[in-house]
């Protein structure tokens, strides 16, 4: 925060908007793909923030109307229960979305602090923290947090994205370490050494700005796996949450309404059944195409293609 | 060291080893023996002083197998240092992987919240009939767990269990994961190879054939289809599949692995129907993983297309076809060798909601089964094995690819 002010009160607002905000937009405008990633994960924070206010939650059950088909009332039809199916959806993405987000943040953070730890301590603490990463790298994701979430009763949003993010570090940490053993040896940093400055701010000040757009990229993708096994979790019923919760409405699709057997001779419950599945598959597209996208604009290998 | 005192050492070390694996292999025979005697005395009665006497003698026995064990591993790896000590760096670190991950299983078990214990001996008492103290004292030795002991003691006793492949006891089917996983691992094993076949076969197939013949129409809808299945989690492509051909078309089986009306052996009826079963979860795992195949090995073949010998190899005249079978392809399939242990991890994680959704008898079933139930030791005993399995096919692939690519040299 402090070198945000800092540059602000230096080159003002203008420069600021212009660098971190326009030339980013414009980058990812230039690029199509990264263009649509971007609408589509837009379009989902918009719903997740103003959704809720705009549009009302009926929980109420209505069984006279289960299983309705799509129209002007129900714009995804209605579930077992005669709920709109929409109204829960839209309820539903500030929960999934903001445990992704969460524990996308938790990873991120663990991350950074040990491959920035690793990198600039080198020696043993390296060596040590490089055979720890390597082994949460062998190990596979899904079955640590499969296991974690039975062990373990998670009944809120935060103990969730905890557990979310404890296995899921490991490639971000790698790639940051390089990152810094890289860094160290370039010119700006060295000059930053002569002149005297401190340590922490050759951290926050000279390196953290250059691997921030790399650390973005990696926070899509690290979202992305927490939805992916937080569903999972939901869909094996391992974590009780909110019913509106994407996780909980598959669950609740697959298993306790019976939509599934009933889809055979009522397509309505279809629209039900793949109505969390699209949600869960639209924004992972979005954030896929985003990340592809800004990977090849700063990518210059791939910028030729 | 001279030269002539490491041989020496060498061979002190390889009579250790012969010597300690013959003890082993006839101690263990004993334990077995031990084992279903226990078994036999559990299923048809329970006189409790005869159990308490002979799970004494098993973990006397045991103790001292596990303890052979932990030498031969120890004794066999300074042989290898030996012979390679690259290749002993590797193998050393698998299974400082493995007691990593034993270490966080077992802690697990010491961290819950409520008391195994007290669990495991209500669910005796209930499904057995025994006395809550009889019961109880069965919970101690079938978890391997002593709230008296130390953290540490606790650990050094699991560790033991460890060391002789043995996964724990499952709570709810009473037997020995070892027995599960034995039952359970074929089907498992099926379904994963022929999907890891199929979808590298097929991928391979069509990244070649884009990084040979760029701007075709195959390119971007391969790149799209990656994307695609990449966003999409292969439980929700499995459920697709499930509910559009199994539920409303019905052209394929809702759930198990075989017609149960059959008799099981080696004829074609029972196989058709094996594979008949199979069809869901293998199109599943195979549409999901089929892109990545084809990105990767494009990758790999576009940089091996710039090569000087692909260059010479044209300028020679040979056939296209013959440059990229035999000089493109083999060597941009080199680096994929890697991804199939990965590719392996992340099936066999993903396997845990497929053959659940499947209903299908494999491991991820019953790991899917224990997670719900909360199984504790059935979960554990499964993740840990599951992890093994990861841990050793990394460790294959690391050393199948430094045997085939000469260029890449083992270093520490």
């Amino acid at each position: 925060m402090t070198t945000t002010a800092k540059a602000v009160r230096r080159h003002g607002w203008r420069r600021w908007l212009q660098r971190n905000i326009v030339e980013p937009f414009l980058i990812i405008y230039r690029n199509r793909r990264a263009f649509i990633g971007f609408l589509i994960l837009l379009f989902f924070v918009l719903i997740t923030i103003f959704g809720p206010m705009v549009v009302p939650l009926e929980l109420r059950t209505d069984y006279a109307n289960r299983f309705a088909p799509i129209s002007l009332d129900h714009l995804l039809g209605t579930d077992y229960q005669g709920r709109d199916t929409f109204q829960l959806l839209v309820h539903g993405s500030r929960e999934t979305l903001g445990i992704a987000f969460l524990a996308g943040i938790f990873t991120t953070l663990i991350a950074v602090v040990v491959g920035m730890t690793a990198g600039l301590f080198g020696g043993w603490v390296d060596r040590i923290l490089m055979v720890l990463t390597n082994a949460v790298l062998t190990v596979p994701y899904l079955p640590v947090q499969l296991l974690l979430g039975a062990t373990f009763t998670l009944r809120d949003p935060i103990s969730l994205a905890l557990v979310l993010s404890i296995w899921a570090w490991g490639s971000l940490a790698r790639a940051v370490r390089s990152q810094v053993l890289s860094m160290k040896e370039r010119e700006f940093i060295e000059a930053a050494r002569v002149l005297g400055l401190s340590t922490t701010h050759i951290i926050f000040s000279e390196m953290m700005p250059n691997i921030m757009p790399f650390i973005a990229i990696n926070f899509l993708t690290i979202m992305r796996n927490a939805i992916t096994a937080s569903v999972a979790l939901m869909f094996l019923g391992l974590v009780p949450l909110d019913p509106t919760n994407w996780g909980m409405m598959l669950n609740d699709a697959t298993s306790r309404s019976g939509a599934v057997q009933i889809s055979v001779f009522n397509r309505n419950a279809l629209i039900y059944v793949a109505a969390p599945m699209g949600a869960i598959v639209l924004f992972q597209l979005g954030a896929v195409f985003l990340a592809h996208g800004l990977d090849e604009v700063l990518d210059p290998r791939l910028r030729g293609e | 060291m001279t030269e002539r005192q490491k041989k020496l050492v060498a061979v002190v070390l390889g009579i250790t080893f012969l010597i300690g694996l013959f003890a082993r292999i006839s101690l263990s025979s004993d334990l077995a023996a031990i084992d279903a005697r226990l078994e036999e005395i559990r299923r048809v009665g329970h006189s409790s002083e005869e159990i308490a006497l002979l799970q004494e003698e098993y973990s006397e026995k045991g103790n001292v197998v596990s303890l052979i064990t932990l030498g031969l591993i120890v004794s066999g790896l300074a042989l290898l240092y030996f012979m390679n000590a690259g290749l002993a760096n590797r193998v050393g670190f698998a299974l400082l992987t493995v007691a990593l991950v034993a270490f966080i299983t077992y802690t697990l078990i010491r961290i819950m919240p409520g008391d195994p214990i007290q669990q495991l001996a209500t669910e005796l008492v209930r499904e057995r009939g025994l006395s809550y103290e009889d019961a109880v004292n069965m919970a101690y030795t079938l978890l391997d767990y002593d709230p008296e002991e130390s953290f540490l003691e606790g650990f050094a006793d699991y560790m033991a269990g460890v060391l002789r492949f043995e996964f724990g006891y499952s709570w709810v089917y009473h037997v020995s994961v070892n027995k599960i996983i034995a039952r359970a691992l074929p089907w498992t094993l099926l379904v994963l190879s022929i999907s890891l076949m199929l979808s590298f076969a097929i991928g391979i197939l069509l990244g070649m054939a884009i990084a040979w013949k760029r701007r075709t129409a195959l390119d971007p809808i391969i790149t799209f289809y990656a994307a695609f299945t990449g966003a999409t989690p292969d439980y929700v492509t499995a459920l697709v599949l499930l509910i559009v051909f199994a539920v409303n078309l019905r052209w394929f089986p809702l759930s198990g692995g075989y017609d149960p009306t059959l008799d099981i052996g080696f004829n074609w009826p029972f196989i058709a129907s094996v594979l008949y079963h199979a069809f869901l979860p293998i199109l599943a795992y195979t549409f999901e993983n089929t892109a990545a195949w084809a990105l990767a090995m494009k990758g790999s073949a576009v940089s091996t297309l710039g090569e000087d010998y692909v260059m010479a190899a044209r300028a020679r005249g040979l056939r296209d076809r013959r440059i990229m079978v035999s000089y493109v392809g083999r060597n941009a399939l080199l680096p994929m060798i890697t991804g199939l242990a990965i590719a392996l991890g992340s099936m066999l994680g993903g396997s845990t909601l497929i053959e659940n959704i499947y209903n299908y008898p494999g491991i991820g079933r019953f790991n899917a089964e224990a997670l719900v139930r909360r199984d504790l030791g059935m979960m554990q005993g499964l993740f840990l094995f599951q992890a093994m399995a990861v841990i050793f096919a990394n460790l294959m692939a690391d050393l199948l690819y430094t045997r085939l690519d000469p260029r890449i040299k083992l270093e520490d």
